[in-house]
């Protein structure tokens, strides 16, 4: 006798969710730990302007760095096991936002498949086989931030047979005192091999990584903001 | 979120509440409630994206920890709260362009 259902999205007791490229656009563009942000009950925290892995909130847990939170992208772990920031670090900073189609959530430690680190829970991220159209894009504002994007799909018929380009930049001050001058270029490419079925990816190439400064939180007492006003003593 | 025609925007929250610190519970960690406003439009194949992150512009500290440290000022090692405070009111204007 064989019983057999149709596997419904959410497999575990704890909120599974989907967040799609809608979500993902209407975002303001900084880096793809900003993505992690439209997890509802997950909140994320920087100290080193920019250079590090943040600090995640879920689920009442405080993990540091991203450990106890399981995160990939395409199925490749994030976390790095032995890092000396924490056992689990998981820096997301080289992901293009751009190029994530959606992201997949698990709450909790339910899913055997997101593997040890995942006892706050597990965010995948999944991105674009392929491009439907071309994109150049660029933002800019507060604290001398301009983020820049070209999104190039590639070969004869990109949105058929999947390849893409995808070029970011970014630069901001940040809102300290001291300027934080943290810039950071990657690169991405992607592209899909005849007669192979899954896509082979070049991932994330560094041009340059960004600069851990000596950053606001060197300062105890929580570093300055510009205004004096505001300064805690 | 509101989708009227080929204008689009919303806003967000997110909170987060004061907890200990430390174990003792003796320092805490401050919550905070950011508001996030945002819209675009789209004008043939131009999108305009205005996004503001902190609209009512409050004080928050972002990563805080309970730490012990020794500054100049600081004749005796002090254990309080240090924190990064989070970024002010942050406004951010973009056009992207398909093809």
């Amino acid at each position: 006798m064989s019983v057999s259902a149709e596997r419904t999205f959410s497999t575990s007791a704890a909120g599974s969710r989907l967040i799609r490229e809608l979500d993902i656009r209407l975002r303001p563009r900084e880096s793809s730990q900003e993505l992690l942000r439209l997890t509802p009950g997950l909140l994320i925290a920087q100290h080193a302007g920019g250079g590090k892995a943040e600090q995640i909130f879920l689920r009442g847990f405080d993990a540091d760095h991203g450990t106890d939170v399981a995160i990939s992208v395409d199925g490749v772990p994030v976390n790095m096991v032995s890092h000396a920031h924490g056992q689990g670090y998981a820096d997301l900073h080289w992901l293009i936002p751009e190029v994530v189609d959606y992201v997949e959530v698990h709450k909790g430690p339910y899913e055997a498949a997101d593997g040890d680190l995942a006892t706050a829970g597990a965010v995948a991220l999944h991105t674009k086989d392929r491009l439907s159209q071309a994109e150049v894009s660029t933002r800019g504002g507060s604290f001398s931030t301009v983020h820049t994007l070209a999104l190039l799909p590639l070969g004869g018929d990109a949105a058929r047979d999947g390849g893409y380009l995808a070029l970011a930049g970014h630069y901001t001050n940040g809102p300290f005192d001291s300027r934080q001058r943290y810039w950071l270029q990657r690169l991405r490419e992607v592209h899909r091999s005849g007669g192979l079925e899954r896509p082979i990816r070049g991932n994330g190439v560094w041009l340059r990584h960004p600069l851990e400064r000596v950053g606001p939180d060197s300062l105890a007492g929580g570093g300055r903001r510009r205004d004096p006003a505001l300064r805690l003593a | 979120m509101r989708d009227v025609g080929q204008v689009s925007g919303g806003l967000r929250y997110r909170h987060i509440a004061s907890r200990a610190a430390d174990k003792a519970d003796s320092i805490i960690a401050r919550g905070y409630t950011i508001v996030e406003l945002f819209g675009t439009a789209q004008i043939s194949r131009v999108q305009l994206v205005v996004t503001v992150d902190n609209l009512l512009n409050v004080v928050w500290n972002e990563a805080q920890f309970a730490t012990t440290s020794r500054l100049r000022n600081e004749r005796m090692p002090v254990t309080d709260l240090n924190f990064t405070p989070g970024a002010p009111r942050t406004i951010q204007v973009g056009l992207d362009y398909r093809f």
